[in-house]
């Protein structure tokens, strides 16, 4: 039971962008997944090339062009272990083809300023009583900082993993895809509490944080947001795996068979939701 | 840390606190909105008369358009009316004052819960904190009476704290938490929880001779103030809130995420509504918790928020994360560590159990143990800086921080609020009522109900006799005052008639006719030859009210 129950949860995802997408677009969400799953082999093979196929990713996702570099950036601090070499060639294969794919990635990115955006900033400053106050809180660069936060929240807010947002927020430019049963966040909540057990975690922290810092400068982040999908997975598992060593295994099962009957539910409801 | 020193802090937070509430209070929000109109109303007819509106003499909960309001906030503006008159400072003043009264309180309880490592810090730090939180201040500018209920609260738990040490205090304990029950819907539920709560945490205590004899007596008085509400709970009136918005009542409401057009096979699996009560209410519960909603996008209600900003500000994100992973883990913070989580996990469950996403008012209790842990993560922040350099970083970043925030509290509050929202706060009826005193006194008026309950509005800023107002305004005698729902569609308030415009009779003789840009449009004036007699502009330069005179000739 138990590994059809995390076999549930993993899937929800996936399927949701499978149902919404034409088999052309998948290739695009679905491949920079498949990198950072390589990339985690030969991590675990202890092979130096393990960061090569996260620096391919922006060659698939152009969006995603800043995650290598956030990656390569992170890793200067956080694996100490690496020789200075390693990641100076690092980052430096990240950042030119950073520079390669700079038109396509900022076209998309929150770096692109709309019309509208700045004329109401210019129309907000004529409310302040004096121009160094009304420059303070209304400029330019405010509509980049409040993309940039709306979107970083929105990356680590619990309610866009598993309710798709608020349930009665309109879905509006993202489609908001269920992407975990919503009792998923019990695991996913042990997890991250007792993170300190997960094996290879440095890995993972590395991916989950390059990946949310990326997306954050995306406008519409959504379903490229999907490079995650495999960090997220591997905490989810981890939780299942704490929560398996509870001693009262009473109330173990019975959330068991809660999971299990809320997941068929909401399962089933995916096919109607993206018909 | 040297006496002088954390008395200073305190003061200055107290006083920033009274500078932040009191700026402009009556005057920012210009406008008064329905409700608070309502509540200023009431309150000046049981001064006058000793019977609200309705003509029920001193009522448990009051009457208030299509629910009912709780008590103590309107009983607390009664003897304020005789001092500042009836106006809007005035409705908002027992918001401000409990406001204020909330933060040496909670600094008091807070040295009673924390452990002697933080006995200075956290206190002081959270105190602080409130005094400059956006949460809090909203509601001490506004007539609100959560803020009030949340002082009862705080107060309540300090006095329990302090009877663990000297019994009597329990009796001052009970009276506070029983006066905080009728005091906000909300606290109906959070109050009792909290109770019980802190009775399981020590009932070893509790239970013991010493304590017996307070406890029991504080039981009695706290019943005894419950009494009057105990005697209509069960009435219509008391439960039309609880029944109207919450989310188990699937009769009322469709539960959310139902899905239409399904197989009439699916429909019992995919729509079952245990599921979707379910997992709306645990959306709901997990939304007071995220960061998205907590520094970005704030109560969606107009009233309940100001213009760009949120419930906290984002310069707080890093250190509620890390206080939050303090407040689980660290199992030396002992009681303050209860207390928070035991607010924490309470705290939105009145507010989960409603349709509304992130409703500020209904949780505001729970910006107590969010500011805690807001406080724990600076402290554990700081306590990582080894280097001197970086300490003194963190304190200008910190300085800069706290300067940007008042700026932001004063652009949103005073600016951008007055600017954008006006029309959300009822702005110009105060013009409106001024007018109708200036008018020809022998024609009559009609003022349009198309989109709003003006009579309130008119009852509040021309201080309407309110005996006069019970006589001619009949709507539900005392005996059915809690139990009948219906309402009445007209008003009359001597010359005035408040109802909706009929352009086919009213037009024919000679009378003023007030309504909002809609109901009274530019081309009813050209049509039926209307003489424009004013109209009254929302700050952002939108007509909000026409009065015109009818020209039947």
């Amino acid at each position: 039971m138990k590994k059809i129950i995390i076999f549930l949860g993993l899937v929800f995802w996936p399927l949701g962008l499978y149902l919404t997408n034409q088999t052309n677009k998948l290739w695009v969400y679905f491949s920079p997944a498949l990198l950072i799953l390589a990339s985690f082999f030969l991590y675990k093979k202890k092979s130096k090339f393990y960061p090569l196929p996260i620096i391919l990713i922006p060659l698939v996702d152009s969006k995603l062009a800043l995650f290598p570099v956030i990656c390569a950036a992170l890793l200067i601090f956080t694996h100490k272990n690496h020789s200075l070499k390693f990641k100076a060639i690092f980052i430096f294969i990240s950042l030119l083809i950073l520079f390669i794919v700079r038109k396509q990635f900022i076209s998309q990115s929150i770096f692109k300023l709309e019309y509208e955006s700045k004329q109401k900033i210019l129309r907000e400053i004529n409310l302040y009583p004096n121009p160094l106050f009304a420059r303070i809180y209304q400029n330019k660069a405010k509509i980049i900082s409040d993309k940039m936060i709306g979107n970083l929240l929105a990356l680590i807010d619990p309610g866009n993993y598993f309710f798709s947002f608020h349930p009665r927020e309109g879905i509006l430019v993202n489609k908001n895809l269920i992407k975990y049963p919503f009792l998923a966040i019990i695991p996913f909540f042990l997890s991250f509490i007792g993170i300190k057990m997960v094996k290879h975690k440095r890995f993972f922290i590395l991916i989950l944080v390059s990946g949310i810092l990326s997306l954050t400068f995306i406008e519409i982040f959504d379903e490229s947001d999907f490079i995650l999908w495999l960090p997220l997975a591997y905490f989810y598992l981890n939780g299942w795996k704490k929560l398996s060593l509870n001693k009262n295994k009473l109330s173990t099962y019975l959330f068991y068979l809660l999971f299990l009957l809320n997941s068929i539910i909401e399962l089933s409801r995916i096919f109607f939701v993206y018909k | 840390m040297s006496k002088k020193l954390k008395l200073t802090i305190l003061v200055s937070s107290i006083i920033l606190a009274i500078i932040t509430r009191f700026y402009k209070l009556g005057e920012a929000p210009k406008g008064l909105y329905l409700d608070e109109a309502g509540q200023g109303y009431s309150a000046y007819s049981i001064l006058k008369t000793g019977k609200d509106e309705f003509g029920k003499a001193f009522p448990i909960v009051f009457r208030s358009f299509t629910d009912f309001k709780t008590p103590v906030y309107i009983y607390l503006i009664v003897p304020l009316i005789p001092i500042f008159g009836l106006t809007k400072f005035t409705v908002r003043f027992p918001s401000f004052l409990f406001s204020i009264l909330t933060l040496p309180f909670l600094y008091l309880l807070l040295k009673k819960i924390t452990p002697k490592k933080y006995k200075e810090s956290i206190p002081l730090l959270t105190i602080f904190l409130l005094a400059i939180s956006p949460w809090h201040i909203l509601f001490g500018r506004t007539n609100f009476e959560c803020n009030v209920a949340l002082f009862f609260l705080i107060s309540g738990i300090y006095f329990f704290h302090k009877g663990l040490s000297k019994p009597k205090n329990l009796i001052i304990s009970a009276i506070l938490l029983a006066i905080a029950i009728p005091s906000y819907h909300a606290q109906r539920l959070v109050t009792p929880l909290m109770v019980l709560i802190l009775f399981i945490r020590h009932k070893k205590n509790l239970l013991s001779n010493r304590y017996l004899k307070p406890l029991i007596l504080g039981g009695v008085i706290a019943l005894l103030i419950s009494i009057p509400t105990l005697s209509v709970a069960t009435t219509p009136g008391f439960l039309a809130r609880a029944r109207g918005l919450n989310i188990f009542s699937a009769d009322k409401h469709t539960p959310s995420g139902t899905l239409n057009q399904l197989p009439d096979s699916i429909k019992p699996i995919a729509n079952n509504k245990i599921f979707l009560i379910s997992k709306e209410f645990v959306s709901l519960y997990i939304s007071y918790f995220s960061p998205r909603n907590m520094f970005l996008l704030g109560d969606y209600g107009p009233r309940s928020s100001f213009p760009e900003l949120s419930t906290f500000f984002i310069w707080q994100l890093p250190f509620y994360l890390l206080g939050l992973y303090k407040i689980i883990k660290d199992k030396n913070l002992k009681e303050l560590r209860y207390f928070t989580l035991a607010m924490l996990l309470i705290s939105p469950l009145p507010a989960a159990v409603t349709h509304d996403p992130y409703s500020s008012i209904r949780s505001l209790q729970m910006v107590i143990p969010l500011l805690i842990i807001i406080g724990l993560g600076l402290i554990s922040f700081w306590e990582r800086l080894r280097k001197k350099l970086s300490k003194i970083a963190f304190l200008i970043f910190l300085f800069l921080s706290i300067i940007h925030s008042f700026g932001k509290l004063y652009s949103s509050i005073i600016i951008l609020n007055e600017y954008h929202r006006a029309n959300e706060w009822d702005y110009g009826w105060e013009e409106v009522a001024q007018t109708i005193k200036n008018l020809e006194p022998n024609i009559p008026i009609i003022v349009d109900t198309a989109r709003h309950g003006p009579y309130i509005e008119l009852l509040f800023f021309l201080k309407y006799d309110p005996r006069r107002f019970q006589n001619d305004n009949f709507e539900v005698s005392p005996s059915e005052y809690y139990t009948k729902m219906t309402r009445r569609d007209n008003w009359n308030l001597g010359n005035i008639k408040i109802r909706p415009i009929n352009w086919e009779y009213d037009t024919i003789k000679q009378q003023y006719l007030i309504g909002d840009r809609l109901a009274i449009s530019d081309g009813q004036i050209q049509e039926h030859n209307l003489k424009l007699v004013k109209e009254i502009y929302y700050p952002n330069g939108i007509i909000a009210f026409k009065i015109v005179k009818t020209n039947p000739n």
